[in-house]
This record gives structure tokens, C-alpha cells and sequence, in this order.
């Protein structure tokens, strides 16, 4: 599956493809998530914008516990795919990991 | 059914939603036909800043219609004849605006139906009414290219650049948006290669500082601010250019009426910073992490990108 950090203004975007068992592990923690009755929070112009990966419905955008797919918007209130996707990310992003990781925790 | 969008962003879009009720469609195009005088064509009224009108459109063909009741109009528009009576429908159908649209638009993504929208909405369309704005005249347009402003630099007078008119809906479209980051905005190119500051003349650099990426998009032919460029160069644009240290870059342009436009890699072009404010100095608006402020550089009809 593929995976994309939405960060980046001027470069692209970091991109990565989660093996099988790891997009298996992915699909679970989104099936568990339940339906939002809140508005979701809408990402900044510039800075960490959320995550996007894919499902069987298409493209699905991960941001600051909303998860947004085509057809509704989840409720991730422990930011569970934010944080599991953080975990993924490649190694040479490890600063802005960080970073990411402690606008997360604020964001909680 | 019915599309009501209420005419009043400029940057993000317009609350939007659909009534697909049919009972619902006729009880409201019924007040409106009763209403004579409400209903405008719509962008005939104020076109400035802020709310201008709400509209609606009826978006079937085989839609039943009411005697004087236009298959698209826009209420509470100055252009109303009896803009109190038009107002008073137009409130009633904002009260009404659904909280969680069962018809998902495109739209809802960015500009989603809130509770905290429609009482911001109720709030300026009640200010909107009580001190109606005069509709502007279009100002005459140069024959030339009605879209582009030629003006002096007001940092070196020496010196001039065009000024374009804010025009997002180029960029945001599926087949633009993804494609084309900040730089192809700063410099008007839409490349759709993500264009990178110096990649067309093998200038490319990968260390996110002031020094290394102006080295690189001065490859590409931008000049430092202040180095006038000739009549020749014409359409020159005025840029800025900002860091992210060691993370990234991000580049703005001057746009006609005073502000600054930008878009934020594959997301949309708008004309806001991270506070929703319009941007009027790229120097001092909320650049999130983007903390470096480098430089203006002019780019001229010479300058490639890729």
C-alpha cells in the first residue's frame, strides 16, 4: 500500500510502500475506527497536513484523529493511524518525525 | 433539487449543499415567487470582499418551477429590488443549512457544514443587511491583458513588475492541483512536474537554506529584487522566497490588489496563511514552520523552470 506524508510545500512529498503484513495490520486499525459526529479539523496552508494512503473505496486522508474516506469521516480520537503511519515512515525523515510526533501529542 | 452556495470566500470554497427534499424545493420556491422583487441575477450585485449573495440554482432540467422564479438567482444580493424581503428568505434558508450534508460534495472537504459556519454566516449576512455595501462599477480594463497590472516597486521605484489577478480556479483543478507546487505558482509556469528551483539547469539542490535554494532558482534566471528587469522581460513577477530550515522551501507571489497568493505543494493555490488571514506581507504572516524569511526576487519571461 502505498503511503504519503502531506508535509512538504516546495519538495515532493515523502512516499513509501507499506509491505503486506504492515497494510493488513493498517486495514485492521481502520476497521476499527467508528463513524465522527464532529466536524473534522481542517490541516494548515504550510506544515504537517496529515497522512494518505488508500482503501477499497479510494484515496483516505488521516489528519489530527479525523480520517476522512470516501465515503465518511472516521473518529481516531488516539490518532492510532497518524501514530502507526509515523511509525513507518523512512528513516532519513527521523527529524521531522519527531516533529510530527510532538504536534500530535499537543494536538491530543 | 436545489443548489444553495452562499457567495462569501475567496481563498477556500463557498459553503455549498444540496436539498433534494421535493417538498422542501417547492415550499421555498414558493416564498420566493410570492416575495416579488427578491430574487437577482446573480453576480449583479456587491462582488467585493466578504459575503456578496447567496444563490441557488435549480439543478434539474425537469424541475417544477414557479411563475417568476428564474432557474437561477441569487438572494440578499444588492442587486435585489426589495433586498430586506430577499434577505429575510435568505436568512431562513441559512438557518435551515444542513450540519451534516447527506449529500457529500467535493466542497464539505475543505469548507465543511458547521454549526460554528452558519452562525458566522447568520452573523455577516444580518451585518450584510442592516449596511448593504454599494455595488462596485468594474473599474475600465487596460486593452491588453485586462488580467495584468503593470507597477512600480514600491522598495525601488527604479523598478516595475506586473501584478496578475488572483486566479486559484486555474490552479485548483484535478489535473493542475497535484501537479504543480509553489514555485510553479510563484512563477506563473504551470509545468506539471512539481517544478524544483534550479532542476532545469541542473542547479537542483537537496539542503533547505536561504543560500542553497536561492543559488539554485538564480540558475533558473531569477534576479535579486531591486536588479530591474527590462521592458523585454515582460510579464516580470515580484516572488518571495521562505524556509523551512533543513526541511523544505516555499515561494509566494505579489498578486493585484496588495496581497500575496501561494499554494502549499499538491494542495490549492489561496491567498491566506496558517491563520486564514490574507496575506498582505509574506514577511510577517503565520508561516507555520517556514520561519526563515529569505528574499524578493524578480522572475522575467526568461526564466524556465522545470
Amino acid at each position: 500500500m502505498l503511503v504519503e506524508l502531506d508535509v512538504f510545500s516546495g519538495r515532493q512529498n515523502p512516499r513509501w510502500e507499506l509491505d503486506e503484513p504492515r497494510s493488513e495490520e493498517l486495514r485492521q486499525l481502520h476497521s476499527r475506527l467508528k463513524a465522527s459526529g464532529q466536524a473534522h479539523t481542517e490541516p494548515p496552508a504550510l506544515g504537517y497536513r496529515g497522512f494518505w494512503y488508500s482503501d477499497a473505496d479510494g484515496r483516505v486522508h488521516a489528519y489530527h484523529g479525523y480520517v476522512r474516506t470516501g465515503r465518511a469521516v472516521l473518529a481516531d480520537p488516539s490518532f492510532t493511524i497518524e501514530r502507526y503511519l509515523l511509525a513507518q515512515t523512512p528513516v532519513e525523515l527521523a527529524a521531522l518525525r519527531k516533529r510530527i510526533e510532538s504536534e500530535l501529542a499537543e494536538a491530543k | 433539487m436545489l443548489r444553495i452556495e452562499i457567495e462569501m470566500f475567496s481563498g477556500r470554497p463557498n459553503p455549498v449543499w444540496i436539498i433534494t427534499d421535493e417538498a422542501e424545493t417547492k415550499r421555498f420556491l414558493a416564498a420566493v415567487a410570492e416575495a416579488e422583487g427578491a430574487t437577482a441575477k446573480q453576480g449583479a450585485g456587491f462582488t467585493g470582499l466578504g459575503f456578496r449573495e447567496v444563490r441557488v440554482d435549480l439543478i434539474g432540467d425537469d424541475e417544477p418551477r414557479q411563475k417568476r422564479v428564474p432557474k437561477q438567482f441569487a438572494l440578499a444580493s444588492t442587486a435585489s429590488k426589495d433586498l430586506k424581503a430577499s434577505g429575510a428568505i435568505a436568512l431562513r434558508l441559512i438557518q435551515a443549512m444542513p450540519l451534516r450534508s447527506q449529500v457529500q460534495l467535493v466542497e464539505h472537504a475543505i469548507t465543511p457544514l458547521t454549526a460554528e459556519l452558519r452562525d458566522r454566516i447568520l452573523e455577516r449576512v444580518t451585518r450584510f443587511l442592516a449596511e448593504p455595501p454599494r455595488p462596485r462599477r468594474p473599474k475600465p480594463t487596460p486593452p491588453s491583458n485586462p488580467l495584468r497590472t503593470t507597477i512600480q516597486d514600491e522598495k525601488c521605484t527604479q523598478c516595475q513588475y506586473e501584478v496578475s489577478q488572483y486566479n486559484p480556479g486555474f490552479w485548483n483543478v484535478a489535473t493542475v492541483q497535484p501537479y504543480n507546487n509553489c514555485y510553479n505558482y510563484a512563477r506563473n509556469w504551470r509545468t506539471n512536474t512539481f517544478a524544483q528551483p534550479g532542476r532545469a539547469h541542473g542547479a537542483q539542490t537537496s539542503i533547505m537554506a536561504c543560500g542553497t535554494v536561492t543559488t539554485a532558482a538564480m540558475a533558473d534566471g531569477l534576479k535579486k529584487r531591486c536588479t530591474c528587469l527590462p521592458q523585454s522581460e515582460y510579464p516580470r513577477r515580484l516572488m518571495a522566497l521562505v524556509i523551512d530550515p533543513g526541511t523544505d522551501y516555499h515561494w509566494y507571489r505579489h498578486q493585484r490588489g496588495g496581497f500575496w497568493g501561494h499554494k502549499p505543494g499538491s494542495t490549492a493555490a489561496r491567498n491566506v496563511d496558517n491563520s486564514n488571514v490574507l496575506i498582505v506581507n509574506p514577511e510577517t504572516c503565520n508561516r507555520g514552520g517556514y520561519t526563515d524569511f529569505c528574499d524578493y526576487f524578480y522572475a522575467g519571461r526568461s526564466v524556465v523552470i522545470n
